[in-house]
């Protein structure tokens, strides 16, 4: 428990992704992932996404969206599997393989934003 | 000294099963709502596919909606996107846990924070929506 007060940066990212994330992302499931492959609404296409994904502020919005979302889930996800797999143990180890694969994950993302 | 010295302090450890989390529905929901952060990374990563096929051009991109168009990828998106409404709705019914204005006194009614927090993810849905499907 004292370990986690002394990671005030990770809460920061924690807590900031949670409302990121749980802002932005339902409705890209449902449309990217449900609605348009459903046939329900039109896909916009290849060209009307692309150019929509090349503004600068949809880049800054992919960069934004993945760094928090990727740090939320790590954190979160590293918490609960210490819990629910109960390998306390294992906790640093765990924590660092999650916390590089959020990093991996943005730095892929600041490539694709500064590449597309 | 005498009778004290027998007694001998031991740290209280309550057993639990490893199946712990199916014993309360309390539990239950706990874990399922922790483990929405799995379908978080799950459709960051897609969406990041999603970029990288645009950026390879119009076949890479048909052959990712060829990809999303697939049952099994719908059926596990759908579960996705449950679990990420759980994610929202539990995140925020958090918020007045952790801050609590006051009046005269009083604390305010929960919904007084978490309200702004329902409608900032309203605003986000419709914003996003309009940008995607006036693309």
């Amino acid at each position: 428990m004292g370990k986690r007060a002394n990671e005030p940066a990770v809460w920061f990212l924690f807590g900031t992704g949670g409302f990121i994330a749980g802002y932005l992302l339902p409705i890209h499931i449902l449309l990217f992932g449900i609605l348009f492959p459903l046939g329900i609404l039109t896909d916009p296409g290849y060209e009307a996404t692309l150019h929509l994904v090349e503004h600068p502020l949809a880049r800054l919005y992919l960069v934004v969206l993945c760094f928090f979302g990727f740090f939320h889930a790590a954190h979160r996800l590293r918490l609960t599997l210490v819990d629910f797999l109960r390998i306390k143990h294992l906790e640093n180890v765990l924590g660092a393989i999650l916390y590089t694969a959020a990093l991996v994950g943005t730095a892929f993302a600041i490539y694709l934003a500064i590449i597309i | 000294m005498g009778s004290y010295s027998d007694f001998q302090p031991r740290e209280y450890h309550r057993s639990f099963s490893n199946l712990w989390w199916l014993e309360r529905f309390n539990y239950l929901i706990f874990i399922l709502r922790e483990f929405s952060s799995i379908f978080v990374g799950y459709f960051l990563i897609v969406t990041l596919s999603q970029v990288c096929a645009l950026a390879r051009g119009p076949e890479a991109y048909a052959a990712f909606q060829d990809w999303m168009r697939h049952p099994l990828v719908i059926l596990v998106n759908i579960i996705a996107f449950a679990f990420l409404v759980l994610h929202t709705v539990t995140w925020s019914n958090l918020v007045p846990k952790a801050f609590f204005p006051r009046s005269h006194g009083h604390r305010l009614p929960e919904m007084t924070t978490a309200l702004p927090s329902y409608i900032l993810w309203l605003v986000a849905t419709i914003v996003v929506a309009a940008f995607i499907l006036g693309a």
